[in-house]
C-alpha cells in the first residue's frame, strides 16, 4: 500500500528536532542530538519525562504541526526497548531500597505505550492508539497496522512513529552482549503523519513496503526487493539511493548504496531514522552526509539476524 | 468476512489448561494465595501459576527451561494448547502476541549484578528482555511462519493483539492467526503496582463497595482466529465468532481512568456497532474489573451509559486469576468462548455490596443453562488504552 507523507519530524544522531538539514553525527557519540523540546512541550511537563518520552512525544507533536494536523485519527507507535531510563530508575531504587520506599512515577512512565498514551493525552485524542514492540520490526508493525486502518478509513490521517533510547546501562548491556560488533549503537525517534490519499500537504510517499519474518538469506532478501519493485511498478534502474541496514550486498545500476546505521546508529527502530534520512535525501537536505543530487527514489532495506527482513521504497509524489 | 475462533488455550493461577480453568471457574476455586515462586520481600497475595519453570518446560516437551523467560514458557504452553485445540496446520499461520514487561523476570535478577557494579556480569539473561523475545520463540516453537507482531498497550495488550489479527483476516492479509498475550509475575510489576498503592493486601473484591485494590496474576491466553473460508476448507470447527471490537483512548490521565469512563464507553459503543448489535443483545459482560477503586467506579459509569438500567449478567474473573496485565485480554477472551460453549456465566467472587454510586450487582454464583449469544469483554489499561471485544456464538 502507498502512504503519503504529510509531515514528519525526528531526533537522531544526524538530526536535531525541527532541523531542516542533516549534519554529521558527532565523533564517537551515537546519542541523539540535543534538541529544544520547549518548542512543543512546556518545561513543567517535560521535567518528568525521560529521554524516550521527550524524543517520541516531541517528534510526534512537531510532525503533526508540520502536517498542519490537530487531531490524527490514529496514533501507532513502535519501540523495541521502551522507556529504558524510567525502567532502570525504578529497578535501581527497587534493588537499592530492597523493595521499600518506591516512588511510582518511574514505574508509571516505564510502560511501553507511554509515548502513544502521552500523545493522546497532550492532544485529547480518543481514537485508535496502538504500540508495537516487535524488536527490529516494531516500526514495520506500525506500517502494517496503518495499512489495516486505512483499509477501513480511507480518508484517515494516521500518525506513525518509532523511538528507542540508549542509556548508559543499556549501552553497557548491549556491549556486554556484543550485539553489534563493529557498529555503534544509537537512538532516536522518527514520526510521520500519513494518509492513504494524496492531500495538499503530501510531499513524499512511501510507495510500498514488504516485511517477512524468520530466517532470511541473500536470495530471499533480493526476492523480497524484486517483489516490492513489482508491487510499485518500478525498475531497479529507478532506484537512486539505497539506505542499507543489512550485510547483504545490494547493487543497483544507478544507485549509491549507503549504510544508514553509520548515521542513525544501531537500535531496534532505526528504520524510522532511515526513513527520516531518506526524506532528507529526497528533499536535498542531506548533502552533509550523501553527495548524490537530484534523488527521486530511495530504497531502504533492514535485515536482522534470523528475525526477519523488510524493505521500503520512498519517492517524490 | 467472518472471523471465527477455532481454538483456545489458557494458563493461569487457576489451571494449566482450558479444562482446569473451567473446573476452577465452575467451582469457585480462586487462584489467589501467598507468593511461592517469585523472590520478593512483600507478603502480598498474588495469583501465580502453580508450576515452576522446569515443570512448564517439561509440560511442553522442552528438555530444560534454561535460557527461557517464564513469560515465554507460559506463552508456549497456552499457544500450543490453542493450536492443538484448533487442529490447524501451523505453516502459514501468523502470530500476534502481547505482553507488558517481556522477559523482566530474568532481567530484574541480572540487573542486580549491574546495580552492584560487579566485575564479572553475566549479561545473557538480558537477551530475553525484549517484549518480542517470547513472540519469536513461540512462533519458532510452534512453526508459525506467517506474519508476526508484538503489542504492548499495558493491560489491554492482548485484546489488541486479537484486534490486529482479526483486521488482517477480514482484509484478506492472512487466513489464520494465533493471537493473545502473556505476562509473568515479576518483582518489577509487583513493586510498581505496590508503589501506586493499588494492591489489595487481601484477596481482591472486584466491583464491591469495599474493594481495596487488585491482586497481580500471571498467565497466558491465546485464540486461533480463522477466516470462514479457511475454516470450511480444512473442515475445522468454529467455537465462536469474533464479531466486533474497538480500541479507543480515555485521554484523561496516564494511569487513572476518567470518572465517566469515556474510553471504555467509546470502546464498548464502537465494538457493539461493529458487531451490528444493540446493548440488549449482550448476554454477558466479562468486565475488566480489576478491583481498584478507580477502575471499577469508572467502568461502572461506562456500563450505565451503555446499558442504562438493563445491565446484562456481568462478572470480573480477576478474583480468580488476579490481574494478569498483558495476558488479561487473551485469558478473558478464552473465558468468553468458554461461556458461550458451556452456556454459563462465571461468578464474581467475594462480592458483597454494590458500589454506592452505581448500584451494579455482578453475577456472584456460577450460572449454567444460559443462552449466551454475545459476550462483551473489556480490557482497559495505562495510557488510557481501552479495548472491547464482542465474542459471539458462531
Amino acid at each position: 500500500m502507498k502512504f503519503y507523507i504529510n509531515g514528519s519530524a525526528g531526533v537522531s544522531p544526524f538530526l536535531g528536532l525541527g532541523e531542516e538539514a542533516c549534519s554529521i553525527p558527532e565523533e564517537g557519540s551515537r546519542f541523539a542530538r540535543e534538541s529544544d523540546y520547549k518548542q512543543v512541550i512546556n518545561p513543567r511537563q517535560s521535567r518528568r519525562m525521560g529521554k524516550l518520552l521527550k524524543m517520541g512525544v516531541g517528534s510526534a507533536l512537531v510532525a503533526l504541526k508540520n502536517a498542519g494536523l490537530e487531531k490524527p485519527d490514529a496514533v501507532i507507535t513502535g519501540t523495541g526497548y521502551g522507556c529504558l531510563q524510567d525502567t532502570e530508575k525504578f529497578l535501581g531504587v527497587m534493588v537499592e531500597n530492597e523493595e521499600t520506599l518506591l516512588n511510582p512515577t518511574a514505574f508509571i512512565l516505564s510502560t511501553h505505550n507511554t509515548v502513544g498514551g502521552q500523545i493522546a493525552l497532550f492532544m485529547g485524542l480518543t481514537g485508535y492508539n496502538f504500540t508495537y514492540v516487535h524488536g527490529a520490526f516494531s516500526f514495520e508493525n506500525c506500517l502494517v497496522d496503518a495499512q489495516t486502518f486505512f483499509h477501513e478509513n480511507p480518508k484517515a490521517q494516521v500518525l506513525v512513529g518509532g523511538s528507542d533510547e540508549l542509556t548508559p546501562t543499556s549501552l553497557q548491556v548491549l556491549e556486554g552482549l556484543d550485539c553489534a560488533p563493529d557498529q555503534q549503537f544509537g537512538e532516536g525517534a522518527g514520526f510521520f503523519s500519513l494518509s492513504a490519499e494524496k492531500t495538499e500537504k503530501s510531499y513524499l510517499a512511501i510507495e510500498g513496503y514488504r516485511v517477512k519474518f524468520g530466517t532470511t538469506n541473500d536470495e530471499s532478501v533480493k526476492q523480497m526487493i524484486s517483489d516490492l519493485l513489482a508491487d510499485c511498478d518500478k525498475k531497479e534502474e529507478e532506484i537512486d539511493v539505497v539506505l542499507s541496514g543489512t550485510d547483504i550486498e545490494l547493487a543497483f545500476p544507478n544507485a549509491e548504496t549507503i549504510d544508514f546505521k553509520q548515521y542513525t546508529g544501531v537500535y531496534p527502530t532505526a528504520i524510522s531514522g532511515a526513513l527520516l534520512l531518506a526524506e532528507k535525501v529526497l528533499l536535498g537536505k542531506a548533502s552533509a552526509l550523501i553527495d548524490k543530487k537530484g534523488v527521486e527514489r530511495v530504497l531502504i532495506v533492514n535485515t536482522h539476524s534470523d528475525e526477519g527482513a523488510s524493505c521500503m521504497l520512498v519517492g517524490k509524489c | 468476512m467472518k472471523v471465527l475462533i477455532s481454538g483456545i488455550g489458557v494458563i493461569s493461577a487457576i489451571g494449566s489448561d482450558v479444562s482446569e480453568n473451567l473446573h476452577s471457574l465452575k467451582n469457585g476455586e480462586s487462584g489467589v494465595g501467598a507468593i511461592r515462586f517469585l523472590k520478593t520481600n512483600h507478603k502480598l497475595p498474588a495469583c501465580e501459576v502453580k508450576m515452576t519453570n522446569e515443570e512448564l518446560a517439561a509440560a511442553i516437551g522442552l528438555s530444560s527451561a534454561e535460557g527461557y523467560s517464564r513469560t515465554t514458557l507460559l506463552a508456549m504452553k497456552a499457544a500450543k494448547e490453542a493450536v492443538e485445540n484448533s487442529g490447524i496446520a501451523t505453516g502459514s499461520a501468523g502470530f500476534i502476541s502481547a505482553n507488558t514487561v517481556g522477559g523482566m523476570d530474568r532481567s530484574e535478577l541480572a540487573y542486580e549484578q549491574v546495580a552492584a557494579d560487579q566485575e564479572q556480569i553475566d549479561f545473557s539473561p538480558f537477551t530475553t528482555h525484549e517484549c518480542a523475545d517470547s513472540t519469536r520463540k513461540v512462533a519458532a516453537f510452534l512453526g508459525l511462519k506467517g506474519y508476526q507482531a508484538t503489542i504492548s498497550t499495558a493491560c489491554s495488550s492482548s485484546a489488541n493483539a486479537i484486534i490486529l489479527a482479526a483486521k488482517m483476516i477480514e482484509q484478506g492479509m492472512a487466513d489464520v492467526m494465533v493471537a493473545g498475550g502473556v505476562d509473568a509475575l515479576t518483582k518489577f510489576t509487583l513493586n510498581g503496582f505496590n508503589s501506586l498503592m493499588i494492591l489489595d493486601s487481601e484477596p481482591c473484591r472486584p466491583f464491591d463497595d469495599t474493594r481495596k485494590g487488585l491482586n497481580l496474576g500471571e498467565g497466558a491466553g491465546f485464540v486461533v482466529l480463522e477466516s470462514e473460508a479457511h475454516l470450511r476448507k480444512r473442515g475445522g470447527k468454529a467455537l465462536a465468532q469474533l464479531s466486533g471490537f474497538a480500541n479507543t483512548n480515555d485521554a484523561f490521565h496516564q494511569t487513572a481512568s476518567s470518572p465517566e469512563g469515556e474510553g471504555a464507553f467509546l470502546a464498548m459503543t464502537q465494538a457493539l456497532k461493529r458487531a451490528n448489535i444493540t446493548p440488549e443483545d449482550i448476554s454477558y459482560v466479562n468486565v475488566h474489573g480489576t478491583g481498584t477503586s478507580n477502575n471499577d467506579a469508572s467502568e461502572s459509569q461506562a456500563m450505565l451509559r451503555i446499558f442504562d438500567q438493563n445491565i446484562p449478567l456481568f462478572s470480573s474473573t480477576k478474583a480468580f486469576t488476579g490481574h494478569t496485565l498483558g495476558a488479561a485480554g487473551g485469558i478473558e477472551a478464552v473465558y468468553s468462548v468458554m461461556a458461550i460453549q458451556g452456556g454459563c456465566v462465571f461468578p464474581n467472587l467475594r462480592f458483597k455490596e454494590a458500589i454506592a454510586e452505581s448500584g451494579l450487582v455482578p453475577q456472584t454464583e456460577f450460572k449454567e443453562g444460559v443462552e449466551i449469544q454475545h459476550v462483551l469483554s473489556n480490557s482497559l489499561g495505562f495510557g488510557g488504552n481501552s479495548t472491547s471485544l464482542v465474542i459471539s456464538k458462531a
